[in-house]
């Protein structure tokens, strides 16, 4: 696991044990898991009785309520079932900010390992897909032992670079129904926030997760020239008179992006690389 | 203005220039930082924030540059004095018998028109007035110390550099070989400037030593001198006299000029005693062998010594020469008056007057690295006055003080709400 260190993530996955993570909705899965589940079913939790309808299995039938009331009732149960979860993490330039332990990217393999282990505690199948400069890393949604160490490993092996088009990722998220997207949003947002659209549409459950460095919150006074990482022929002179109004520029900004997600039916959380992973985890799975 | 380390007072330019130059080279290469919201940054800033970033460029390096140059300044210790605009020429004479009377001409075309100080040396020196230049006839001794001579005339120029604003150091000698010692290249390290030298022609040719004697054909004395140098008859030509005999009032006046010397070598008088071995000092030597005693006169410094101590044979001036008075005589039975050792005694009589040695002139090299400033400061010599301690502080002081307001301009202006 080259590139993160194993103390932090072992003090995290004890920090979050015991933690749930609730789907925003019913599921339609059919595997039994911890989610409500669309389907009522036999399971012994009673939800109601139901007179019974032409059609209806007969095994479904109380017998006991039809020998005392002559009448004959469905008995109807709460079903409950998995939730798969696929993290689909931003690995361009722009995430490798600032340079170091304190980065954008660290945070965001930190908070997706937190969350993997979460719902991997409830049996939910969790896999990932990271777009790269590269390629892309893709493990599909398995309950397997051992899946969070093999996400951890192979988060552990990225670089963040270039401008990897995440929306594209986005569509090849297969039969998960809980895409978590961990990102700066900054590229690609018109597409992203499509991608997004379409998934919500299709009745899956989209929770995006915006990263965003405490330097880029509050960059400091000194005057230099800044570059984007991603757009190299992007310059401009940060100074202490120009800082004021890339506050409120980015701050509307990101007021906006809040809105947008959540208006397509997204789960929208906001992390800053100064909260502690752990509690970052809390807030997220308790949105 | 003086300092007393100028090298310091250069450094500090120096360490100025360095931090212009390094300045200039960072703004040059300054980088972009990589920031991923630079997009929300506004375009219209950029104008307005170079503009104040230049200027508060400018403002932190004059001040790091006062604050280097102050400190430098501080270091340096600096002094001063009201100053005559007049050049002052000190003159370093050597007034020993190797240079003859052409250093008086030399010394007065040097000391033309201008303010001049004259310090005569041969084995000491001193200063004189340059009008008493003319009565000081040359020193007894043929041997010039030049470092007592750098001495006083490196002490009397360093005295004069407070008050004019130039000093001249002019050295008149021969300069040769035997006017240096271990010390003589320290002591003109002391003087920062070059030093003139006005090279004499040596007064003493003893490349050419003629002698003359005045005794029989064969006598052994002839036979001593023709080993030793070249004898002539003329002596016009000649530069040493051997006088067999009482000395003469025509051979006094000949030997009265031009350095010339003049050996009187009695043959030994009929009462006189042989030692049973004799032995003879000189600066040059010691020669064993059956010599015959003689009485001589007590005039003049003893030049040759008996092993026991007794004095056998003196030189005394005589005018611009000398006279030798032995008192020995070679046995004439054997061949010791032909001994190498006694052939190097002989040639000790004829060395010019008030020498031990011959005469040897300096190299070119030896003196052209007399004339050239040292390498290094000095540090006795040249030392100014002492710095006012108030200066000292004031100019430190300043120079924090420029330290603060660069740290205080360094320091980003408080947010405007």
């Amino acid at each position: 696991m080259s590139g993160l260190a194993m103390t932090p993530l072992s003090h995290l996955l004890d920090d979050v044990r015991g933690l749930r993570w609730p789907s925003r909705r019913r599921v339609s899965g059919a595997l039994p898991g911890v989610h409500d589940s669309r389907r009522r079913g036999m399971s012994p939790e009673l939800s109601e009785f139901r007179a019974y309808r032409q059609g209806d299995d007969p095994r479904q039938l109380d017998w006991k309520l039809l020998a005392r009331t002559d009448r004959a009732y469905v008995r109807l149960a709460e079903e409950r079932s998995i939730l798969p979860t696929i993290f689909v993490l931003d690995a361009s330039a722009s995430m490798d900010f600032p340079s170091g332990a304190k980065s954008k990217w660290t945070l965001a393999v930190t908070v997706t390992i937190g969350l993997a282990a979460v719902a991997h505690a409830s049996g939910d199948p969790v896999g990932l897909i990271v777009p790269t400069a590269s390629g892309e890393i893709l493990i599909p949604p398995r309950t397997r032992r051992g899946v969070v160490d093999e996400l951890a490993r192979a988060l552990g092996v990225v670089r963040p670079e270039g401008s990897p088009a995440l929306d594209d990722a986005m569509r090849r998220t297969g039969n998960a129904r809980r895409i978590v997207l961990v990102s700066d949003f900054l590229g690609r947002e018109p597409e992203l926030t499509g991608a997004a659209l379409a998934l919500a549409q299709q009745g899956r459950e989209v929770c995006a997760i915006h990263v965003v460095a405490e330097r880029e919150l509050d960059p400091g006074r000194d005057t230099r020239m800044v570059v984007d990482p991603e757009d190299p022929s992007l310059r401009r002179p940060l100074s202490r008179e120009s800082v004021v109004d890339y506050r409120a520029e980015f701050d509307a900004w990101r007021a906006a992006l809040a809105r947008a997600w959540r208006l397509r039916g997204a789960s929208f959380t906001e992390v800053v690389t100064s909260e502690p992973p752990a509690r970052l985890v809390r807030r997220i799975v308790s949105a | 203005m003086r300092f007393a380390s100028p090298v310091l007072l250069i450094a500090a330019g120096v360490a100025a220039a360095a931090v212009v130059v390094l300045h200039l080279l960072a703004r040059r290469q300054r980088h972009a930082e990589a920031f991923p919201t630079a997009r929300f940054v506004p375009r219209q800033a950029a104008a307005s924030a170079v503009r104040v970033e230049r200027l508060r460029d400018i403002r932190v390096l004059a001040a790091r540059g006062l604050a280097l140059l102050l400190a430098g300044v501080a270091a340096a210790r600096p002094s001063w004095q009201a100053t005559s605009g007049e050049t002052v020429r000190v003159i370093v004479v050597d007034r020993s018998r190797t240079t003859g009377a052409q250093r008086q001409a030399v010394v007065r075309s040097i000391a033309a028109g201008g303010i001049t100080r004259v310090v005569v040396f041969d084995s000491t020196a001193r200063e004189i007035d340059l009008a008493a230049l003319g009565r000081d006839t040359a020193g007894p001794s043929a041997r010039a110390n030049l470092s007592a001579g750098l001495v006083a005339g490196i002490r009397t120029a360093s005295t004069l550099r407070d008050r004019y604003a130039r000093v001249e150091l002019h050295l008149v000698s021969a300069v040769a070989i035997g006017a240096f010692d271990a010390g003589t290249s320290r002591i003109r390290d002391q003087w920062p400037d070059s030093i003139h030298v006005h090279r004499l022609n040596a007064a003493l040719d003893t490349t050419r030593t003629e002698v003359a004697v005045d005794a029989a054909p064969g006598d052994q004395v002839m036979a001593m001198m023709q080993l030793a140098a070249a004898v002539t008859r003329d002596t016009a030509r000649a530069t040493v006299r051997v006088q067999r005999g009482p000395l003469l009032a025509a051979a006094s006046i000949w030997g009265r000029t031009g350095g010339r010397r003049i050996v009187v070598w009695p043959p030994p008088l009929p009462g006189s005693t042989t030692d049973s071995v004799g032995v003879l000092v000189s600066a040059t030597g010691t020669v064993a062998g059956y010599f015959r005693r003689s009485p001589i006169d007590s005039a003049g410094v003893p030049i040759i010594w008996w092993a026991d101590g007794t004095v056998a044979a003196r030189e005394r001036p005589n005018a611009d020469g000398c006279i030798r008075a032995l008192g020995f005589e070679p046995s004439a039975v054997g061949d010791g008056a032909l001994s190498l050792s006694m052939r190097t005694l002989v040639r000790r009589l004829l060395v010019p007057c008030g020498a031990e040695q011959a005469w040897v002139a300096a190299s070119d090299s030896t003196v052209a690295a007399l004339e050239r400033p040292p390498l290094a400061a000095p540090t006795i010599a040249t030392a100014a006055p002492a710095t006012p301690p108030w200066v000292t502080a004031l100019l430190i002081g300043l120079a924090l003080l420029a330290l603060l307001l660069e740290r205080q301009f360094r320091r980003p202006a408080p947010e405007q709400a």
